[in-house]
């Protein structure tokens, strides 16, 4: 008798959830018509100061805005181009690591867009980052000093 | 009251009283050997004894000592030989820095046109081959943040 009750308290549970899901904003297409939705780019730039820039890794950490990442593109220089790496699970939090290398003989020396994250910021508070650069180094894995700044672009 | 002790006796150390007797006649009284004879002679095995417990750890120390010089020649070897060919003891630290991080990728990504030198424990997808992919695995094990560290 309690296994039937349990059985079919399980089976009501299960029915009833996904109706408590749609009650909720979904992250889906529902979430784009939302005019409190927008989505803004965020540029990432480094400055190599003169050293030849093989290889970056930094974090990137939400500090204030309710921010997903939603999309990765490359920066401007042909060795940065592909879209740096990522762990696209991290990509949901509100903090990701970055990083790309380049075994292109031509490298960047003066400041350049190395990325550029596509963000999905939820309210008309403007969103507050912190960069930290964990790696920056030339072609011999040699540590170089960079100056890494980042902004936010026009609001789609 | 002897009775009792008697039963208390082990049934082996009991001796017939025919026995006793004739061991008593044999070999004299148990209480005729002097007594400083006996403390020398517990001295002799207490001395011999000592000796004995000694060199079983000087031979301990010995095998110890040797184990040692073998384990650190052996390390020492390990981390003097080339670290293209070496695996590196965390896996995907290719440059054996003792972290995983972006250089890693980039260090096996510059050595895969001589990737005949490269050791087959960086074949991280277990393919058979040392290419791009595994480059690729070592990059997002860099990225790549751990439970505690997600918010």
């Amino acid at each position: 008798m309690k296994m039937t009750i349990a059985f079919v308290g399980l089976a009501l549970t299960l029915l009833v959830l996904p109706l408590f899901g749609q009650n909720g904003k979904p992250d889906g297409e529902d979430l784009a018509a939302d005019p409190s939705v927008r989505f803004v780019p965020l540029h990432i730039t480094l400055d190599p100061q003169g050293e030849a820039l093989a290889a970056y890794q930094f974090e990137l950490k939400t500090l204030s805005g309710r921010v997903k990442i939603v999309g990765m593109e490359g920066g401007d220089h042909a060795a940065f181009s592909a879209p740096p790496y990522y762990d696209a699970e991290a990509m949901m939090r509100d903090r990701v690591i970055i990083a790309a290398f380049s075994t292109e003989l031509k490298l960047p020396t003066t400041s350049t867009r190395i990325a550029t994250l596509h963000l999905r910021v939820l309210g008309g508070a403007e969103p507050e980052f912190h960069l930290e650069i964990k790696v920056a180094a030339d072609s011999q894995s040699r540590s170089i000093g960079v100056l890494i700044r980042h902004q936010l672009g026009e609001t789609k | 009251m002897d009775k009792k002790t008697d039963k208390k006796q082990d049934p082996s150390e009991r001796v017939g009283d025919q026995l006793g007797r004739d061991l008593k006649r044999l070999f004299g009284s148990p209480n005729s050997m002097p007594r400083a004879l006996d403390v020398r002679l517990m001295a002799q095995f207490r001395r011999s004894q000592t000796r004995r417990i000694r060199l079983r750890w000087a031979r301990y120390a010995a095998a110890a000592i040797v184990l040692l010089v073998v384990g650190l020649s052996v390390v020492r070897n390990h981390s003097s030989s080339n670290p293209q060919v070496t695996a590196a003891a965390i896996p995907m630290d290719i440059n054996q820095d003792g972290t995983v991080n972006i250089l890693d990728a980039m260090r096996l990504a510059q050595q895969l046109p001589t990737a005949q030198g490269l050791s087959s424990q960086w074949d991280f997808n277990g393919d058979g081959m040392i290419d791009r992919r595994d480059v690729d695995l070592v990059a997002y094990r860099a990225v790549r943040l751990s439970a505690q560290e997600v918010l």
